[in-house]
């Protein structure tokens, strides 16, 4: 269980995170979604105790992460597989946190295993590993300590359609066991393959939250008829909005009640279906462009 | 070189982990001195260093036995090996202060260990151990280099232990090391520390002699020349450890202290 309460991080002028509120809940995997420079890697910064809110707070198994006794035992935390000294081999790597944890070195070898890193490569030193290695390695630190909860920044990044397929399962299983996963991504059909929440943030605010079908489901109706324009004046007649839309029309009411109004009316259809829903994606669009205008202007 | 190939994607998670085993207990304070004993010098870089550090005493050794028909006294011989690593082990405490944060470790780090004070106390214990047993490596060497000179240059071996030869030099040699780490947490970049624990003490002897007329404020500011006595094999004086504490308390608990307050309060990227 992770918990953010009206969490704001300030740098100077820039408000980082602005009074961010979300939890995840154990069981589940959480996606953490926004465009780069959203505020997720804050965030999560400041739920592993790496960085101090300005105001509110961040707790982690109902405790601020400081608190933890021993807290590789209880999260897993992956904010930059690139964060690793290059001259240290991966096993080095493992060894040091599962001996800091008080482990077995034989979680070390399991870990490997669990990660689909041979002997050889755990141990070459990590300047000598490709960044999908990198977040192999990064998952098997965080996994070590058998934890409960997993914090993972952008743990797709680099891996290939097989990696982001395998990471799924992995995270499905580990959340299948009663574990709580935030992870964050910049990609929605990433986030929408891999979570069952998703909690979408751009410039620091929250901007959406739920389960990710809910978020999805398709709404309104997509409809084209042999004369919309006439299709459209009786629809708005019967109180039903609707748009010209990719060579037809998008309305907000249920398609039995469109298909009522156009028998009643006989005006012969050519297409009626649910239509997509274009909601969350047009909203992250949105967010993406505006922090591409940024740039281009800075 | 990188890895595409595809790879075994069949999860392995089972609950047969520590936790469903174990009960969580903490991390013992001896533990992260372990730790960070261990990171000082598991890397590619440490590795190599302390085989230069090895390679540059062998050579110190090597002349002193080559030269002056290996006349020399067991103190002599120690002398010859510590004096390279006082000037070359504080690297090691620098770099385990600044790579935290060049290396960004500092992330897996303080996630492990909340608590970043035991961390940096146990990254000065542990550099003090290194030090500790460089020394102990150093005494052992010099013997057997000693014997090594009575054995094959003919020499006759002085067994003598001065007390204060040895004392004084592995005080030195614990003062540049603390110092070395303080100066790597105090700036927590290794070029800067690095340049800043050779240069700074360096250009302080050097104004000191363009100030004559400020002679006597050197002579507690000046870590070189404080340190001297240490090495002269007798027991320094009052006035003399005097001013070794004020100039260990310039070097040493200023910048730790600096050092101290900016990992506690610097945020982790």
């Amino acid at each position: 269980m992770i918990t953010t309460t009206n969490l704001t991080r300030r740098y100077g002028d820039f408000l980082a995170v602005d009074d961010v509120t979300f939890s995840a809940q154990p069981g589940r995997v959480t996606g953490f979604l926004g465009p780069n420079g959203a505020g997720k890697s804050t965030t999560m910064r400041v739920l592993a105790g790496l960085t101090k809110p300005t105001s509110g707070t961040a707790t982690v198994l109902g405790q601020p992460f400081a608190s933890l006794t021993n807290p590789g035992r209880h999260v897993g935390v992956l904010l930059d597989a690139s964060a690793q000294h290059a001259g240290r081999t991966g096993r080095e790597i493992l060894a040091l946190s599962a001996l800091t944890m008080g482990l077995d070195s034989s979680r070390v070898d399991r870990m490997l295993d669990v990660v689909g890193l041979t002997k050889k490569e755990s141990t070459r030193r990590v300047k000598n590993y490709s960044l999908g290695m990198r977040q192999r390695l990064g998952i098997a630190a965080a996994l070590i300590g058998d934890p409960e909860v997993l914090i993972l920044d952008e743990p797709a990044n680099g891996l290939d359609p097989a990696g982001i397929r395998w990471m799924r399962d992995l995270l499905g299983q580990f959340a299948g066991e009663g574990g709580t996963v935030l992870l964050s991504s910049h990609l929605l059909n990433e986030i929408e393959r891999i979570a069952d929440d998703i909690v979408v943030i751009g410039h620091g605010k929250i901007v959406a939250q739920g389960a990710t079908e809910d978020l999805l489901r398709p709404s309104g109706t997509f409809v084209k008829s042999i004369d919309d324009e006439k299709l459209a004046t009786e629809l708005r007649d019967a109180d039903i909005e609707c748009d010209v839309a990719e060579g037809g029309l998008r309305t907000t009411a249920e398609p039995h009640q469109i298909g009522a109004i156009a028998a009643a009316r006989q005006i012969p259809l050519v297409e009626l279906r649910p239509a997509d829903n274009r909601g969350l994606e047009e909203m992250f669009l949105t967010l993406t462009t505006d922090d591409a205008r940024v740039e281009a202007a800075a | 070189m990188t890895i595409t190939e595809e790879r075994d994607t069949a999860p392995l998670l089972t609950n047969d982990g520590p936790r469903h085993r174990d009960p969580i207990k903490g991390v013992p304070f001896s533990r992260v001195v372990h730790v960070e004993a261990r990171k000082q010098v598991d890397t590619t870089a440490s590795r190599w260093f302390l085989i230069g550090i090895a390679g540059v005493v062998a050579l110190v050794f090597a002349i002193m036995l080559f030269t002056n028909g290996g006349e020399g006294t067991w103190m002599n011989y120690l002398d010859g090996a510590t004096q390279p690593l006082s000037l070359l082990l504080p690297i090691i405490g620098i770099m385990a202060a600044t790579s935290e944060w060049s290396q960004r470790t500092a992330m897996t780090t303080f996630a492990l260990e909340p608590r970043r004070g035991r961390t940096v106390a146990a990254k000065v214990i542990s550099s003090v151990l290194i030090g500790a047993v460089l020394f102990a490596v150093a005494v052992a060497l010099s013997a057997l280099v000693h014997q090594l000179a009575i054995t094959a240059r003919g020499i006759d071996g002085d067994w003598t232990v001065v007390g204060w030869s040895v004392g004084g030099a592995a005080l030195v040699l614990l003062t540049f090391m603390l110092q070395g780490t303080a100066f790597g947490l105090a700036l927590l970049n290794t070029p800067a520390a690095i340049v800043a624990f050779f240069a700074l003490p360096t250009a302080v002897s050097g104004v000191s002699f363009l100030l004559p007329a400020w002679d006597t404020f050197f002579s507690w500011i000046d870590i070189n020349r404080t340190t001297v006595p240490l090495l002269m094999g007798m027991e320094p004086t009052v006035d003399e450890w005097a001013k070794f504490g004020v100039s260990a308390a310039i070097w040493i608990a200023l910048p730790m202290a600096i050092g101290v307050w900016r990992v506690l309060h610097r945020e982790v990227k």
